[in-house]
């Protein structure tokens, strides 16, 4: 028994899941559309950055894999 | 006979976590005993045969489902349980006890609880698709758990406790019938730097109080006559202090024109467009579409208020122009457009 996602995997999800994110926290309004579910706009924009500062990580393990190989 | 108990919902958690780990512990041992019959058995001469085979599978088959509809149910409890808040219901004289459910918080349990059972199968099943399902349902479950405020006061309620305030303040005036215009006091006026005092003078082109003679205690000033109040806007101004991490003396008025904006429209969510321009001793900030818009109304019902000291909002920015400038501020004039939508507040730097 072993998790069926590589570290590809990983990195994919999140790079799509930190860009539906992001541009979220920026088009988001307090104004207009469904305002009944009420939500913290910083902490949306703290996970979002999370993310993609966890993708950019990620992203380095990669090249760094790539150098020590060459 | 009826036994009165108090509800103690982390004893019923604890009861049912436990039941739900023994019902899981009792799945594994039946797997654990198919392996004995599929596997040691027939190492022992146990021949196979449809007769025996169907009626255990049968078994075995109803036994597992019988143990997941158990794990099922106590985990819904579970979730009722998280999710839910016991709100008493008086209905004339009968009281009547109901549990509230948050739609929010019930969402957030169901996204959860379906990707750690996602995330479970496909590491069972050795399945990427499950994986990413599993993932992105826990993911969403935590964030909308993690995102959504815990406490959430309404606008009506906010309005609804201000009134007060207002009527009070507005009948001091009327007591002492002032002829000029409120005066945000800059700190060097007062003993503690970082409040808030307004000046109200009794006759219209009256000098400002000594800083000797300000006292925040005191409400009535002789010398020069007025009345010194705390502005209604002191505690905002103190929260955007705190929202900014600085406070207001240690600034200047640029650094007013830059932060204000950003904060007011995308930290705190309170307008939806804010423009501030400075023209020699005049500061014009143009305010679209703020929550205050109700309070601000109520407070132009009140004539002595709305002229002399100005509505929540354009108090708290009086408070944090008087720290920043150092110099006292009046509210010049408070306009409000045909739609209600857009306030347009002039407030005069007054020289000394």
């Amino acid at each position: 028994m072993q998790f069926p996602l590589s570290f590809s995997d990983i990195s994919l999800w999140l790079a799509a899941t930190s860009i539906i994110l992001l541009i979220t926290t920026e088009l988001i309004s307090p104004y207009y559309g469904q305002t009944n579910l009420h939500i913290k706009k910083g902490r949306l924009r703290t996970a979002a950055l999370t993310l993609g500062i966890l993708l950019l990580l990620t992203v380095l393990i990669r090249i760094f894999e790539i150098m020590a190989r060459t | 006979m009826k036994i009165r108990t108090l509800f103690r919902p982390k004893i019923i958690l604890a009861l049912l976590l436990a039941a739900t780990a023994m019902n899981a512990f009792s799945a594994y041992l039946f797997n654990r005993l198919d392996q004995v019959v599929h596997g040691d058995l027939y190492r022992y001469g146990l021949q196979f045969n449809y007769e025996w085979a169907e009626q255990y599978w049968t078994y075995a088959k109803m036994m597992l489902g019988l143990i997941g509809l158990a794990i099922a149910t106590t985990v819904i409890s579970i979730t009722l349980i998280l999710v839910g808040s016991r709100a008493r219901e008086t209905r004339g004289f009968s009281n009547k006890r109901t549990l509230k459910i948050d739609p929010t918080k019930l969402a957030c349990a169901i996204l959860l609880s379906a990707g750690i059972v996602a995330l479970a199968l496909s590491i069972n099943f050795a399945s990427s698709i499950l994986a990413f399902i599993g993932l992105g349902l826990t993911f969403w479950g935590a964030l909308l758990l993690y995102m959504t405020p815990s406490r959430h006061v309404s606008l009506e309620l906010l309005n609804a406790t201000a009134t007060t305030t207002i009527t009070n303040i507005e009948k001091i005036l009327t007591y002492f019938n002032p002829e000029g215009k409120g005066v945000y006091l800059p700190p060097k006026y007062l003993k503690d730097f970082e409040s808030s005092l307004i000046f109200i003078p009794l006759q219209a082109e009256q000098a400002l109080p000594k800083p000797e003679e300000v006292e925040e205690e005191k409400l009535y000033s002789k010398n020069p006559r007025g009345i010194l109040l705390e502005p209604p806007g002191l505690a905002l101004s103190k929260l955007f202090e705190e929202k900014l991490g600085t406070s207001f003396t240690k600034t200047d008025l640029n650094y007013l024109q830059e932060k204000l904006p950003k904060l007011f429209i995308e930290d705190m969510e309170m307008v939806e467009n804010i423009n501030a321009l400075k023209e020699s001793n005049t500061i014009t900030i143009e305010i679209t579409n703020y929550i205050f818009k109700d309070i601000c109304k109520e407070t132009r019902k009140h004539p002595k208020i709305h002229e002399s000291i100005g509505c929540l909002l354009c108090s708290g920015i009086a408070c944090a122009l008087a720290k920043a400038t150092g110099k006292p501020i009046t509210i010049e004039r408070e306009e409000q457009s045909q739609d209600g939508k857009t306030t347009k507040i002039q407030y005069h730097i007054q020289e000394e």
